[in-house]
């Protein structure tokens, strides 16, 4: 999934509520391409794909 | 003699241990049954009934050597996300129609290794998130009103053994899928508690969410069937250990002098005038069993729906990251609900996460002094089936899952076990009751609910079944 | 002043010091160099001086509570203590948010611990400092143009420049081991769940731990023995029996066999000193009776990014109702490495959770064939503050790996690069065996002294 940047991270960040200075913003835009190939590397790990998160919910507190 | 694809469970093994009955008699009576009503409802998906004759031959061998095990001979059916190794499990998907695992899911072993003849796997709304109406494998219609749904997504498994197709199946319920299809097809269905059934094996859409448990016509198969699947799994970190008593330990039990709680404001908020009235009939035959019903109150329930959801969504979205790029394959719900999670944020998702002890924590609270909560099964009657389905709430129509889910996923989100049980009619169609528990209290919920059975009738109403056959 | 915990431990028994004495000479070095290093945000004097008064007169009387009985010692301000306020050395906290004693805190005080104020962090744990903000920025006592490495900072320039004789840190991605590595100092991030979290300002809640940091490993296991043990008020406390973290500090690796990755190619800031660092510590295990083995730890790149993606979604959940509302109030560095978390979707996070298990299950796999894996903790010495950015931090870094696995992960003093600043052998061991990872660095610490080597103030 090819997510332009400039769109994208003015997007979540707006529906977050949050509003970063410019420079703070062109960091954050310049940073996400990387972020997002982690995310990726994320999902392409085979073993994960019928793994269990590590969370853990039980019914009694 | 009755037909015995009418019977339940316990009246088979009752039958099969007088030898009035053997198991291929019952297999034969379900297949027949199954070819006489699935044309017309659509509950299954595939049919086994070659493997099943032979596991009932050997079933029939086994009352007569005196080596019978728990549930011997009794047909049953899978929701088809269950992994049966060697038959295909299509996950409701045409992405998975020609999917057949290598190992069976825990639970699936547990019934077969107890004895029970797997006679089909049963239909349900892809991935278990889908909609009523199945691109790939077509609706499943509601045996009181074919224009109807089921609810889902187990839809199969309550059409089936509403019909008498078979009087056992697994259904799963992430956010109600056990506990809509049995309300609306007028069964019995048992969300146990969170890591009560393992779900090795199952399908996941939603880890933290995500129960196995019984569909059947009685309380007491239910019970039956649970003792069965119930246990601790090396495989699932989350299954629960086995309790001391057995769940059929708990049925037909002096439920007299308990206290029941009810929440009028949100559990029974916004329910069709007629469902509504039907429920206060309900509690006073409930009530005339001795059972006290107090008024409690949830005030922040009304929110467990919706982080309830914004689990599901997350976890659903990491399971099925690797089908986004077949959406478009995907029926319409299915790729809606897929459509709409990205847009839950990682944060939205820990809040939900870190309210869901303050939801624990009020419903303890409520429940203080009380055995059970009780609300009803259902706030509408089963919307008729379309793409975009609606409920009817009498004044206005509301987007059916809206409706469905308000009286189920709160309890998913909490863990606690949850059984419904027909309760009367409004309309010709079924409507239900919902006893909800304490955290591994199933007990107290068999018995409420075989107390209940045994002084009113509902469970035993059927669907009318064509004429043809 | 005294050196180690131990060490003083010792003289107080001697007789050769008071728990007075020490507390004193700790806040005379805090005179002297509290406004260049940047160690406090506040001092405990009148309470710790009469803590230490009280100390030397059970020790007097008789009553020894054990190898803290005391001792000064810090606590980073994301900790709540009965005295002062508890800032996270930020504007945005809640000042009355956090009332008495956190658990590790009381279990210091019982141990007969002197808790002398509170030290410096990055704001909430995370981020790089401010010089907007009206907080101290800290600084590396071997180099003062250099950063401490954080956001522990002031616990570990604190112990480095002798402000005290340990403290305790937080951890959430390297936040006890890199002022460790930074200042020279010993540092254990402990098992998740070890040690218990209430009473802490959270960054990532499936990521925190609060652990201790001093001079020696012997120090740590001193300070763990006390700070170990279930506490059902943190939900992610783990109820098991507490080891014996000091029976194994024999100094013999007789029969140990350990596992080496020295990552030189895991990170573009590797300096070649490092290499041979490495190579030296190990020829010391080696002699010590281990048997050192090449390994290569598996998932690097994505368990990393478990952690530093987790980490920022849970911080972001934790900020959310105040960083939209209050984002000038928040430090440069810290607002925009929380709004990150807002970028992650929660299908990603449940995605990181899941490679988390996977990767549990590699490195126990790796763990049925040594007992410890050693890697060196940072890649460089500490950054110049004033060339300080997030991202050259994490390039540097080999710490936050273990953060998403949770094993126990210590850093001890392996030399120094050629400009004179600290590097760090990082020690990591099975989940809950502390005492083997104890027991290395202790044995480690026998046959080197760069644990002893005190910066020129």
């Amino acid at each position: 999934m090819e997510a332009d940047p400039t769109i994208v991270v003015p997007a979540l960040l707006a529906a977050a509520g949050l509003t970063p200075r410019p420079d703070e913003l062109a960091v954050m835009i310049a940073d996400f391409p990387a972020r997002a190939e982690e995310i990726a590397k994320l999902y392409a790990v085979p073993e994960a794909r019928y793994e269990e998160p590590a969370l853990i919910f039980h019914a009694e507190l | 003699m009755s037909d015995l694809a009418d019977l339940t469970a316990t009246e088979l093994l009752a039958a099969f241990a007088a030898g009035t009955a053997t198991p291929s008699e019952a297999v034969a009576a379900c297949l027949a049954r199954i070819e006489a009503t699935d044309p017309g409802i659509n509950s299954v998906i595939t049919l086994l009934a070659d493997s099943a004759r032979t596991r009932a031959a050997e079933s029939d061998a086994r009352w007569r050597d005196g080596t019978a095990r728990p549930l011997e001979g009794v047909p049953y059916g899978l929701k088809d996300i269950v992994a049966t190794a060697g038959i295909p499990t299509t996950g409701g998907s045409a992405l998975y129609r020609d999917h057949v695992p290598e190992t069976g899911a825990v639970l699936a072993t547990r019934l077969a290794d107890a004895g029970g003849v797997l006679l089909a796997k049963l239909a349900t709304f892809e991935f278990a998130c889908g909609g009523a109406v199945n691109k790939t494998f077509g609706p499943t219609r509601n045996p009181w009103d074919p224009r109807r749904t089921t609810g889902g997504s187990s839809s199969g498994s309550g059409a089936a053994v509403a019909l008498g197709q078979v009087p056992l199946a697994i259904g799963t319920d992430t956010g109600g899928s056990i506990r809509i299809p049995s309300a609306f097809c007028g069964i019995t269905g048992m969300k146990a508690t969170y890591g009560r059934v393992p779900r090795h094996g199952v399908m996941g859409l939603s880890w933290t969410m995500d129960h196995a448990g019984p569909m059947t016509r009685s309380v007491a198969d239910a019970a039956l069937m649970l003792d069965v699947i119930a246990g601790a799994d090396p495989l699932d970190p989350t299954a629960l250990p086995a309790e001391k008593v057995p769940f059929t330990a708990a049925v037909g039990q002096d439920v007299s002098g308990l206290r029941v709680a009810r929440d009028r404001a949100f559990l029974e908020g916004d329910m069709h005038p007629a469902v509504a009235a039907a429920h206060e009939t309900a509690l006073g035959e409930l009530a005339a069993l001795g059972v006290e019903i107090v008024d409690v109150e949830l005030p922040t329930f009304d929110l467990a729906a919706v982080a309830g959801w914004w689990i599901i969504y997350a976890e659903m979205l990491s399971l099925h990251e690797d089908h986004l790029s077949t959406i478009e394959d995907r029926d319409e719900m299915g790729a809606s609900l897929l459509g709409a999670a990205p847009f839950v944020s990682a944060a939205d998702y820990l809040r939900a996460l870190r309210l869901r002890p303050v939801f624990q924590r009020e419903l303890e609270s409520a429940m203080d002094g009380c055995a059970a909560l009780v609300t009803p099964g259902m706030t509408a009657l089963p919307p008729l089936i379309a793409p975009e389905m609606t409920s009817d709430l009498g004044d206005r129509e509301v987007p059916w899952l809206d409706a469905a889910c308000r009286v189920s996923v709160p309890f998913n989100l909490t863990g606690s076990p949850a059984l419904v049980v027909p309760s009367g009619e409004v309309d010709g169609l079924p409507v239900s009751l919902q006893f909800v528990g304490r955290p591994r209290d199933e007990a107290t919920l068999f018995a409420l609910g075989s107390a209940y059975q045994a002084a009113t009738a509902h469970h035993l109403r059927r669907p009318a079944l064509p004429a043809a056959a | 002043m005294y050196l180690t915990i131990t060490e003083a431990a010792a003289a107080l028994r001697a007789g050769d010091t008071t728990s007075v004495a020490l507390t004193e000479a700790a806040y005379a070095a805090a005179d002297a160099h509290d406004e260049t290093l940047g160690v406090y945000l506040s001092r405990f004097d009148e309470t710790a001086l009469a803590a230490a008064a009280k100390a030397d007169a059970e020790l007097a009387g008789g009553t020894d509570r054990g190898p803290l009985h005391g001792i000064p010692l810090g606590v980073k301000d994301i900790i709540t203590t009965e005295e002062g306020e508890t800032t996270a050395q930020s504007l945005i906290l809640d000042r009355s948010w956090g009332v008495g004693d956190a658990p590790v805190v009381a279990r210091l005080r019982a141990a007969g611990a002197v808790i002398t104020g509170k030290t410096t962090t990055m704001e909430y744990a995370i981020g790089t400092p401010d010089p907007d903000k009206p907080f101290p920025i800290p600084r590396n006592p071997w180099n003062t143009r250099h950063y401490p490495g954080g956001s522990s900072s002031g616990t570990g320039n604190g112990v480095a420049a002798g402000l005290f004789l340990g403290g305790l840190g937080t951890d959430t991605g390297g936040s006890i081991r890199y002022p460790a590595t930074s200042c020279g100092i010993t540092g254990l991030k402990q098992t998740f769940g070890r040690v218990p979290k209430a009473g802490c300002v959270p960054l990532g809640y499936s990521y925190d731990h609060i652990g201790p940091m001093a001079r020696s490993a012997e120090d740590c296991a001193a300070m763990l023995t006390v700070l170990a043990g279930h506490d059902a008020r943190d939900a992610t406390s783990v109820d098991r029996p507490v080891g014996d973290y000091t029976s194994g500090l024999t100094g013999s690796l007789a029969g140990m066999r350990i596992g080496i990755d020295m990552l030189l190619d895991r990170s573009p800031m590797t300096v070649p000193e490092l290499q041979p660092a490495l190579e030296a510590a190990v020829a010391e295990l080696t002699a010590a009776g281990a048997e050192v083995v090449e390994v290569r730890l598996p998932l690097y790149d994505e368990l990393t990014s478990a952690t530093m993606i987790g980490l920022a979604a849970e911080a972001y959940a934790y900020h959310q109702p105040d960083l939209g509302s209050r984002w000038a109030d928040y430090g440069a560095g810290t607002r925009t490495a929380v709004a990150t978390g807002a970028l992650v979707s929660a299908g990603d996070y449940v995605q990181a959770q899941r490679v988390r298990r996977v990767g549990q299950r590699q490195v126990a796999a790796l763990f049925a064939d040594v007992d410890l894996i050693l890697t060196p903790t940072s890649a460089c010495g500490a950054p110049e503050v004033d060339k300080l950015t997030l991202g050259h931090i994490i390039d540097a870094l080999h710490t936050p790996y273990w953060n998403a696995l949770g094993n126990p992960a210590m850093s001890v003093p392996m030399g120094f690069t050629h400009d004179g600043l600290p590097l760090g052998l990082q020690i990591v061991g099975r989940p809950f065996d502390e005492a083997a990872v104890l027991a290395a660095g202790f044995a480690y610490q026998q046959s080197t002294s760069w644990h002893l080597q005190v910066p020129a103030l």
